[in-house]
């Protein structure tokens, strides 16, 4: 063993000072990422709301490259690394085997982050996050994504080192625990995703350079086996999170180990072949390659997603009724933490990515439809429900935890962290409904100016679209909002928030400034505690989750069944 | 039914681990699985359409 261990006394776990530290760093990293990008995505969407049309056209897109890096990229990625340590060292008692090899990662992944943004700021790569070929940006460019795939491919490396160093340790008996089978799974398809990586951006790097010809629907291809990817990392990482933030806030638990390790096995074998919805209009593929790899095969992910949207919250449903909260269909959610920031992100992050990102994503990744979603403001309306109102809340909530228990230190303006989650998940379903409706009118993404000014064309959107562009900007302003008080309750807590003493568990903490399931965690299930001791409901064990589940499957129905209407009105036939 | 944060025991202390269990707990497994899935049918296959894509007869 390490001699640098502490015993963490709220969880009784041991913490490894190498991971302690490189959690703190990366998040630290991913915070600083996150203030940039949403600097810059508020001024985007400044311009976007046609009415205030701040940005000239090249900072427009100037500022679009950021935003797209720092969210998507930087601050999403830094996070999954902390996720990463967390999962592996912490939660199985283990040591981290290298611990330079974990700083110098972390230094190749800032030193990559530092050069892209460079670049970004001084106009050298003005090619949005997709830097789609022919579009060219400066070699530093490249090299910088390069040397940050680099950094973030060794932590995925020394993740799995940490795996086998505590099996072979015996820091934990038995299999791991399910959140760090999430984290296994974001592992695994993120080296895939960052082979893809390296096999499009090491030639492109050398394209820049005019030392080779690159095909452009080759870089399409290679480029979504990265891009699409790694959404997937983040789609496994928040499931994770639910499940720990679960656990914290109510005691959830887990029904069916089997199940919901059945469903991230699903997520490893089939979501990547998805990247083909981002093909679906390309020319270069046939029918059968896009169908197969997005519908058939691609469906079992689907089904993942829906059983993981299932059993958190029945998770949620049954730890709550074995504590004897029983009052009828949904008293588990009248009687829950909701002041409990960790607990407020949970539900609203799974609400959202199910019912807004879920419903969106699967329509439009059905190859008919897709050819009246593509490139349609549809599309960041979508995934602004599944990687921000998803993940980035499911982050933000967890960081509520991480700030005692890794940070040791209280979180700061905790009235303000009560409601935040409220405001950024608030803010984010409206903007991304509304972005959606508008791209329903065929407004185009990625568009600095939709009136078309100075074009030799003219195209007429419905009257409507301005209306609903407001309303988009209106829940965007309410969003970065929230994004706005994330950043200051979180720096303002790691660098001036009361230090907690070594020894101090939170328990009964009469200050506020600790989420309420470290003050009063959950109680302990009564021993032998199983569904069998659930009371037996003509909806089965978990009513409640059921009837969330059953409105979920008919807002599917209709919204895919609209969507072929749709389509069909696009040609009037006879 | 179990605690999503803490390692599982086998249902009881010594018995064999089923064999869809050592699967799971082998993370080398799955990473092969994934990787053979993803560049057979989408990387693979994709590239192969692209090869076999016909000249475009523009001049
Ligand atoms: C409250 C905060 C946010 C607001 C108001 C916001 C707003 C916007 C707007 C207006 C666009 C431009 C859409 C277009 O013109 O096509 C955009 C694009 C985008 N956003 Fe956000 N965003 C926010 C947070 C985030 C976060 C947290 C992420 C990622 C984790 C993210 C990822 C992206 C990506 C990847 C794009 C696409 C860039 C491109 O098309 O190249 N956004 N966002
Ligand atoms: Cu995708």
């Amino acid at each position: 063993m390490s001699a640098s261990m502490r015993t963490c006394p709220t969880t009784g776990l041991k913490v490894d000072s190498t991971a302690d530290a490189l959690i703190k760093v990366n998040a630290v990293v991913a915070t600083v990422a996150l203030l940039i990008g949403g600097v810059a995505g508020l001024l985007v969407l400044l311009t976007r709301w046609q009415a205030v049309h701040l940005l000239d056209v090249v900072w427009f897109y100037r500022l679009l490259t950021i935003h797209g890096m720092n969210m998507l990229i930087f601050f999403i990625l830094f996070f999954e690394m902390a996720v990463l340590y967390f999962a592996s060292a912490v939660l199985l008692n283990a040591r981290v085997p290298a611990p330079k090899v974990g700083w110098a990662a972390f230094g190749l992944m800032v030193l990559g982050t530092g050069i892209v943004e460079w670049t970004m700021f001084a106009g050298k790569a003005d090619v949005l996050f997709t830097s789609y070929v022919p579009l060219r940006a400066e070699p530093p460019y490249y090299l910088g994504i390069i040397l940050f795939a680099v950094g973030a491919l060794i932590v995925v490396g020394h993740f799995f080192a940490i795996l086998v160093v505590a099996k072979r340790e015996q820091s934990y008996t038995g299999s791991v625990p399910l959140v760090t089978f999430g984290a296994v799974t974001a592992a695994v398809i993120a080296a895939v995703t960052l082979l893809h990586g390296a096999l499009v951006y090491i030639p492109t790097w050398l394209w820049s350079m005019g030392l080779m010809e690159i095909d452009p629907e080759f870089y399409r291809l290679i480029w979504w086996g990265l891009g699409h990817s790694s959404q997937q990392i983040n789609v496994a990482a928040m499931v994770a999170i639910w499940y720990l933030l679960g656990a914290f806030t109510v005691g959830g638990i887990v029904l069916n180990e089997k199940i919901s390790r059945t469903a991230f096995v699903l997520y490893i074998g089939f979501i990547s072949m998805a990247s083909a919805h981002h093909l679906l209009v390309d020319p270069g593929f046939g029918p059968s390659w896009k169908v197969w790899n997005t519908s058939y095969f691609m469906y079992m992910a689907v089904l993942a997603s829906m059983i993981h949207g299932f059993t958190v919250p029945a998770g949620l449903e049954a730890g709550q009724r074995l504590r004897g909260v029983t009052q009828g269909l949904f008293g588990w959610l009248r009687r829950a933490p909701w002041s409990d920031p960790g607990f407020s992100s949970l539900v609203f992050s799974l609400v959202i990515f199910g019912f807004v990102g879920g419903i969106t994503g699967v329509t439009f990744g059905t190859e008919q439809i897709n050819i009246i979603a593509h490139n349609t403001l549809r599309i960041p309306g979508h995934f602004h429900a599944t990687v921000v109102a998803g993940t980035a809340l499911a982050f933000m909530g967890v960081t509520y935890y991480v700030i005692p228990l890794i940070f040791r230190r209280e979180v700061a303006f905790f009235k303000m962290a009560r409601v935040q989650p409220y405001f950024f998940a608030g803010g984010m379903f409206v903007f991304s409904i509304a972005m959606t409706f508008a791209g329903t009118f065929g407004v185009p993404r990625r568009h600095w100016d939709v009136t078309f000014a100075q074009a030799p064309f003219q195209v007429q959107f419905s009257p409507a679209v301005d209306l609903v562009i407001g309303v988009m900007a209106v829940g965007g302003l309410i969003g970065i909002l929230g994004g706005a008080m994330y950043i200051v309750i979180t720096v303002w807590s790691v660098f001036f928030g009361r230090r907690l003493a070594p020894d101090e568990s939170g328990l009964g903490a009469e200050r506020l400034g600790l989420p309420l399931g470290i003050v009063s965690p959950p109680k302990p299930l009564p021993a032998g505690a199983d569904e069998s001791m659930l009371a037996r409901h003509p909806l089965g064990h978990v009513p409640g989750t059921m009837v969330l589940v059953l409105v979920f499957l008919v807002a599917f129905v209709v919204y895919y069944f609209v969507n072929w209407k749709l389509l069909s009105d696009v040609w009037s036939v006879g | 039914m179990s605690d999503p944060n803490e390692p599982t025991q086998g249902e009881k202390g010594e018995e064999e681990i089923p064999l869809g269990q050592r699967i799971f707990d082998n993370p080398f497994l799955l990473l092969i699985a994934c990787i053979v899935v993803m560049f057979v049918f989408y990387t693979g296959w994709g590239l192969v359409e692209l090869a076999m894509l016909p000249e475009a007869p523009l001049p």
